[in-house]
């Protein structure tokens, strides 16, 4: 069937990110509508426009970085221009910020600056920024200046910025979570994509979102409570950086009467300074668990600190410390299917660069390995496909430019479950599964997933899936449902992150142990 | 800005987020701490420059 | 100094000046009187440079009108043919050193009002002019007798009002525009009260100047009509203040902004006299009855002078019963003059706003501001009909385009050395 296709620029109307995904879901959702795109017109989204076959051949006029295009594929022209005429009425029925009142309408209240904000509300202590990278450390600064400490979303933010803002944060008493900080736990109330835990007397200092989420996820479900759940940017503890953010952030929770264990989560760090932050805990009084994922080597003895294995043991350990003894989880039974000889690889599949960095530290001994993780001594490529093991954080800057991040938007990650597929070399996907702000996680994967195991079938073999589930029974949807549904499209779930990438090394056809 | 004082450390937390919280960016993440009876205020952020990011750096030469 | 604390410091005297500025209405002339230069069979017109072909609608028929006003053709064809064949030349107010709102077309016999300079100290005598219209006149009108009342309002009144004016002393404008703001007025739109208070000033001097009892009687009515005199002062004052900080090296504050119903333009005071265009805006707002949005034409007029200097839709906030006529709502007036705040360097100390607590009125657009917080400057304007001397159809308000700001951070740049 010919499919039709039309684009529409509405000049100078800006929408964030999360806005523009909920009108392409509402354009999507009409049936005879293939595809729809809804961005801002800035260089880089256009050459994604070209890339996904979308861009007219001609724009009437040339788009402004500050113009919001629509760009629609469907089945006939007549649902596309009903598809158009949809998106004009979502728009319309949205006004913006800078709109103008006509005929006696009121105009738009929201604050248009921090300023302003702030004069609405004194009482204000931290900003959330998740602005595009571009823009992000500017506003972090202004914060800042303005006396508030920041959770830094946005990723994109350069070293220097970073340094310059915790810097700067230090000398005012704030502090600066992130940046790329999606998810965070300050006095019970879950801030970015995160999922609210049992409150307890457990401190915890995370480089990442997803890392954050795991370990505060797993201290729940364990029986602890989690006090408050500091992020500290994933740069934080290089030498670039030179571990300010968690520093800070230890220094705050020393002063937290409610803290009593702490637990330290970090990854791509600098040996000294990551001993640094351990030591510095320690000063605390408090005891210590700690883990920096893709440390390599014997880890000196520090009085007062505990070295965990992997996310899942600090979260173990930091219970076990907090009096909280949880019995062990049961194991998963794992069923090897019949290989086709075509297939040898494990393919990853992440929204959590943490994880990611978690499970390439357990496959080092694959060969061949490669990763879009800048690890030393692992083969780099950003490519969905490999001639070997392969594991991808989907969530880094390369693939979010000019989209969200695949926590909020999958379907950079769908686009990738499709190509292994197809790919008649991978015999084991690994995957994790975050809750996000939009509803059900497993949604999205659902059809690709449904492909994975179908196509591979076809082929004569099949493809093992396994999955690391984050989030509680508390959560929405709850945890235990999110593992139904994944279980019913036949991947593995276990318990954590840790077991799963063993269980995924047990898949492999020959069995590969580490 | 450090909560020294003990009372509004009880009152608003040891980092003060219960006192208001300002998103700038992605509107939904005024949703986590909505739900929890925060005080929340989203600014209706729109890029610098109209989002040309060249003259959003010159901007930063003369700001 | 970095250059940004150099601009800081070049806006923070530009502030002072404007601030410092106080206006005085001390004449009433003809135009050539003042701009010396004018040419014998020369025109302005408002808004920034553009040539007879480009003109919208409403200014074509203003210029007809004025060709014939001079006596320079007796039909609208004949006025036609002069100027397709250029013989009669035409010109930006504000490069001859005044203004005119809306259509603001001024020809070689137009009144206008002349205000001193009395606040900045080395602008010590220094002039400004805005035209003086026919009070409630449509300027696009061709007809005979639209004519010959122009014709008496020049020969007749404007003289009568010069010897007032030179009895009386003058008109010190500052001080009504201080006195206005607090009765509810934005001077330009709604000027009542400020044209009341003026009137009150030279009712006096104009019996004394000789005018027989009707001819006083026609002439203050005349002055009264439409509430709208005052709004020339208010402009001419504005001008005043804003030549006064033309050229203020590394200041990136607004100096001009102008709309001529083709192109919209705006001048920084660090880049001179250069102007930076922009398709000029539609106005939103309210409509009179029987008309709709496409027989407006785009925005134009010099009026938003007085914005630039802080007043007009800058004081919004004050004005509240102009809302009725704009289509808009009290809390979009307070919403207005606050984020005006936003992109202003400095608050006016005598012009103030009992509705926020006699905050100053918003002075001193900072276009790095503008560019940065996307807050576009707000003009408050007359929706003209697209087609020749129509007339005004509605008000509203309108935001000057962020293209003229853009073009004009871009080149403040480029003459400092970055790209």
């Amino acid at each position: 069937m010919s499919a039709a296709m039309r684009a529409m620029i509405r000049a100078d109307e800006y929408r964030d990110a999360g806005v523009l995904l909920a009108l392409t879901r509402h354009l999507e959702s009409a049936p005879g509508v293939r595809r729809a795109v809804a961005m801002m017109a800035t260089p880089r989204n256009l050459e994604v426009l070209r890339k996904m076959a979308l861009a007219p051949p001609q724009w009437p006029l040339p788009p402004k970085p500050g113009d919001l295009l629509v760009v629609a594929l469907a089945d006939d022209e007549p649902t596309v221009l009903e598809a158009m005429k949809r998106a004009d009425a979502w728009l319309s029925s949205r006004p913006t910020a800078g709109a103008l009142v006509a005929q006696g309408t009121a105009m738009d209240d929201a604050p248009r600056t921090l300023a302003q904000a702030l004069a609405r509300q004194p009482e204000t202590h931290l900003a959330v920024v998740s602005v595009p990278g571009p823009f992000a450390a500017r506003e972090a600064r202004r914060a800042l200046e303005l006396g508030l400490s920041v959770m830094l979303v946005s990723d994109g933010v350069t070293a220097e910025e970073e340094v310059s803002l915790k810097t700067l944060a230090d000398a005012r008493g704030l502090l600066v979570m992130g940046p790329d900080c999606g998810a965070a736990l300050l006095d019970g109330v879950p801030l970015g994509f995160a999922t609210a835990a049992r409150r307890g007397d457990i401190g915890v200092v995370a480089a990442s979102g997803t890392g954050l989420l795991e370990l505060t996820g797993l201290i729940h479900r364990l029986g602890g409570g989690v006090s408050h759940a500091v992020g500290a940017g994933d740069r934080d503890l290089t030498e670039a950086i030179g571990g300010r953010g968690t520093l800070a952030a230890l220094d705050r929770l020393a002063g937290d009467a409610s803290t009593k264990t702490l637990v330290l989560l970090g990854r791509s760090c600098s040996r000294a300074v990551a001993l640094r932050a351990a030591e510095r805990a320690a000063a605390t009084g408090r005891p210590v668990v700690a883990h920096f994922v893709g440390l390599d080597g014997a880890l000196p003895e520090l009085p007062g600190v505990t070295w965990a294995s992997s996310i899942a043991d600090a979260a173990w350990r930091a219970c076990e410390a907090s009096g909280v003894t949880a019995p062990p989880w049961e194991t998963t039974p794992l069923r090897r299917p019949d290989y086709a000889p075509s297939q040898r690889w494990l393919r990853g599949l992440y929204a959590g660069a943490t994880l990611c960095a978690e499970a390439l530290s357990r496959c080092r001994h694959l060969s061949p390995l490669s990763t879009n993780l800048a690890v030393e001594g692992v083969t780099r490529s950003a490519r969905f496909r490999a001639a070997g093991h392969h594991l991808l954080d989907l969530g880094d800057e390369e693939y979010t430019r000019g989209r969200t991040h695949p926590i909020v938007d999958a379907s950079m990650r769908v686009d990738a479950i499709y190509n292994a597929a197809n790919d008649e070399a991978v015999a084991v996907l690994l995957f994790d599964v975050v809750p996000g702000p939009s509803g059900d996680p497993v949604e999205p994967l659902r059809e690709a997933l449904t492909a994975v195991r179908e196509r591979s079938l076809a082929r004569g073999g099949e493809i093992s899936m396994v999955a690391a589930v984050l989030g509680t029974e508390d959560g929405s949807p709850r945890r235990s449902a999110v593992v139904a549904s994944l279980e019913a499209l036949g991947v593995t779930v276990t318990p954590d992150h840790a077991t799963a990438v063993e269980a995924a090394l047990a898949l492999l056809p020959e069995g590969e142990e580490p | 800005m450090r909560r020294d004082d003990e009372h509004d450390q009880d009152v608003y937390g040891t980092f003060g987020v219960r006192s208001g919280v300002v998103v700038l960016g992605l509107e939904q993440l005024a949703d986590g701490p909505r739900a929890e009876g925060v005080p929340v205020v989203v600014v209706a952020w729109e890029p610098p420059a109209g989002g040309d990011e060249r003259l959003a750096r010159i901007l930063t030469e003369l700001m | 100094m970095r250059l940004a604390e150099r601009i800081d410091h070049a806006n923070a005297e530009v502030a002072r000046r404007l601030t410092a500025s106080r206006a005085r209405w001390v004449d009433v002339r003809p135009l050539r009187d003042v701009v010396l230069d004018l040419g014998a069979y020369e025109l302005t017109h408002s808004g920034p440079p553009l040539l007879w072909r480009e003109m919208g609608g409403a200014q074509r028929g203003a210029v007809i009108a004025a060709v014939l006003f001079e006596g320079w053709a007796s039909t609208p064809s004949e006025a036609r043919g002069m100027l397709d064949r250029a013989e009669v030349t035409l010109r930006p107010n504000h490069h001859a050193g005044g203004v005119g709102a809306s259509t603001g077309v001024g020809s070689p016999t137009t009144p206008v009002c002349v205000l001193e300079e009395r606040g900045v100290s080395d602008r010590q005598g220094a002039q400004s002019w805005a035209l003086l219209e026919l009070p409630g006149a449509n300027p696009g009108a061709h007809d005979a007798e639209s004519i010959a009342g122009r014709r008496r309002w020049r020969d007749g009144f404007t003289p009568a009002l010069a010897k007032a004016l030179s009895a009386a002393g003058g008109v010190d404008v500052d001080a009504v525009v201080a006195r206005a703001l607090h009765m509810g007025d934005e001077m330009v739109h709604r000027t009542g009260a400020a044209t009341a208070l003026t009137v009150a000033v030279l009712a006096p001097a104009l019996a004394r100047a000789g005018l027989g009892g009707a001819e006083l009687a026609a002439g203050l009515d005349a002055l009264l009509e439409g509430e709208g005199f005052f709004g020339a002062l208010a402009l001419a004052a504005a001008k005043l203040a804003c030549d006064g900080v033309q050229s203020v090296d590394d200041s990136t504050v607004v100096t001009a902004m102008s709309r001529n119903g083709a192109r919209c333009g705006v001048r920084l005071a660090g880049t001179g006299d250069k102007w930076f265009t922009a398709t000029a805006p539609t106005v939103k707002g309210l409509l009179l009855d029987g008309y709709d949005e496409d027989d407006a034409g785009r925005d134009l007029g010099d009026s938003s002078i007085a914005e630039t200097a802080g007043l007009g839709a800058f004081v919004l906030a004050g004005a509240p019963a102009l809302h009725a006529r704009l289509g808009t709502r009290s809390a979009d007036g307070l919403r207005v003059t606050r984020d005006m705040g936003e992109v202003t360097v400095a608050r006016h100390p005598r012009y103030t706003l009992p509705a926020l607590e006699f905050a100053g009125a918003p002075v001193g657009i900072d276009a790095r501001r503008v560019v940065d917080t996307g807050i576009l400057p707000v003009i408050g304007a007359a929706i003209v009909h697209r087609e020749p001397g129509r007339g005004a159809i509605g008000a509203g308000l309108a935001r000057v385009p962020m293209g003229c700001f853009t073009a004009a951070i871009e080149q403040f740049a480029e003459d400092r050395g970055i790209r």
